[in-house]
């Protein structure tokens, strides 16, 4: 099953995506609650993939992503974030972002794009 | 199933002919379509008839059960075809030419998200919108986009980098099937006043008049949009099934959501979406804003 780290600073957030992914046989292998916990939790993990909020306190989403990916090109992140900051898509997409997500999401196209990125069939 | 014959005749008229399904007294009944430049006939043998394609007011595809077929309005009437996959594709795009709407030229980006993911690889396309009596289309060669006017929930002005420039494009988002779609509309300033003016007018009554619910009852309609089930909605945020129950019918009563199964499973309506779209926006969430407990 692949194992994935959810990083939001909202816990409603977290709880949410969890059961998505749960919904699509995925594994939440861990949470992170801001950048410089995504990046602990990643080294420690090593998850298969990575869902990152881009607004959060203490180390954002995007400086999270480049720290994560210099230390792991392989590294598959997600970029997650509130409807109106979709023009932060392309500097995600630059810091090499698999995926991008706006929330308010729904359920079955997130587990699509998860699975796609994780090169999973179904 | 024969294939269909798209032949230029001498005067450059396209004449599309298929094999099809016409609905016809409750039932199917075999027959042949043949689309000409102006007008639509339908033989079988019960006798032919025919429309002027000017008096096409809307198509969409339709299923029931494991039927799908295409819904042609014109004028009164209302056709119901089922015509084989390979040649509805050329069917469906001649025709969609030929709806009486107006149109605009612009460019368009669809979808750029569909249920919150992010397209990628989605390219601007040149094309027409056109405003018809029931609908909204995006046209183009390679694209015949429907969005009913009671499936649009938001238009809005936002900014895109578009090359390297940051552009005014309207946002319209739309459901789809269930799947909430946004497309991008990139046009001079006076198309973009008129078609923004229309579609606000239509989506009017979506808009949020200051719904008063709760951080909880935000949250269910979050669960609802995002397509959790009401059980699991129950485990996640501790409720029990009557107070779940009071929140959905606060929900309904707003015109936010409407009942679709017997265990008081609900949707989100248009005017749902909307709410859920502004609530993520405004607070950057119930969503951003529900930090840790």
């Amino acid at each position: 099953m692949a194992r994935v780290l959810i990083v939001d600073d909202s816990a409603f957030m977290r709880n949410l995506l969890k059961n998505v992914l749960f919904k699509g046989n995925l594994d939440t292998v861990g949470e992170a609650t801001d950048g410089e916990d995504a990046i602990t939790k990643y080294k420690e993990l090593k998850p298969d993939l990575v869902t990152m909020d881009i607004i959060m306190p203490n180390k954002d989403g995007i400086a999270a992503l480049k720290e994560i990916r210099r230390s792991d090109q392989n590294a598959k992140v997600i970029m997650v974030t509130a409807v109106g900051q979709e023009k932060l898509v392309k500097s995600a997409i630059k810091f090499g972002a698999k995926g991008y997500i706006v929330k308010p999401f729904q359920a079955p196209k997130v587990i699509e794009e998860v699975k796609k990125v994780l090169g999973i069939d179904g | 199933m024969k294939r269909a014959n798209i032949d230029k005749r001498k005067r450059g008229e396209l004449k599309v002919r298929s094999h099809a399904y016409l609905y016809k007294s409750g039932e199917w009944i075999e027959g042949d379509l043949i689309v000409e430049s102006s007008r639509i006939k339908i033989t079988t043998n019960r006798g032919g008839i025919i429309y002027p394609l000017d008096n096409i007011e809307d198509l969409r595809m339709e299923k029931d059960g494991n039927k799908e077929y295409l819904t042609i309005d014109i004028g009164e009437d209302s056709l119901k075809l089922i015509i084989p996959k390979k040649s509805l594709s050329p069917i469906y795009r001649y025709l969609t030419f030929n709806i009486k709407f107006d149109k605009f030229l612009v460019y368009f980006l669809s979808p750029e998200s569909r249920g919150g993911v992010f397209s990628m690889g989605v390219k601007w396309e040149r094309g027409f919108i056109g405003i018809g009596k029931r609908a909204f289309w995006f046209l183009s060669r390679e694209k015949q986009l429907r969005m009913g006017y009671d499936d649009i929930s938001v238009i809005e002005r936002d900014v895109r980098t578009i090359g390297e420039k940051e552009r005014t494009v309207l946002v319209v988002n739309h459901v789809d099937r269930g799947e909430v779609m946004t497309t991008l509309i990139l046009c001079p300033e006076t198309t973009m006043a008129l078609i923004e003016g229309y579609l606000t007018e239509l989506t009017d009554k979506y808009k949020i008049k200051g719904e008063g619910l709760s951080d909880i009852e935000k949250e269910v309609a979050t669960l609802v949009y995002s397509g959790i089930d009401s059980i699991t909605i129950e485990s996640m945020l501790g409720l029990d099934l009557d107070t779940l129950s009071g929140y959905c019918e606060k929900l309904e009563k707003f015109g936010l959501a409407k009942v679709v199964k017997v265990r008081k499973e609900v949707e989100l309506t248009p005017k749902g979406v909307n709410f859920v779209r502004e609530s993520a926006k405004k607070d950057s969430g119930l969503i951003d804003q529900i930090k840790e407990a």
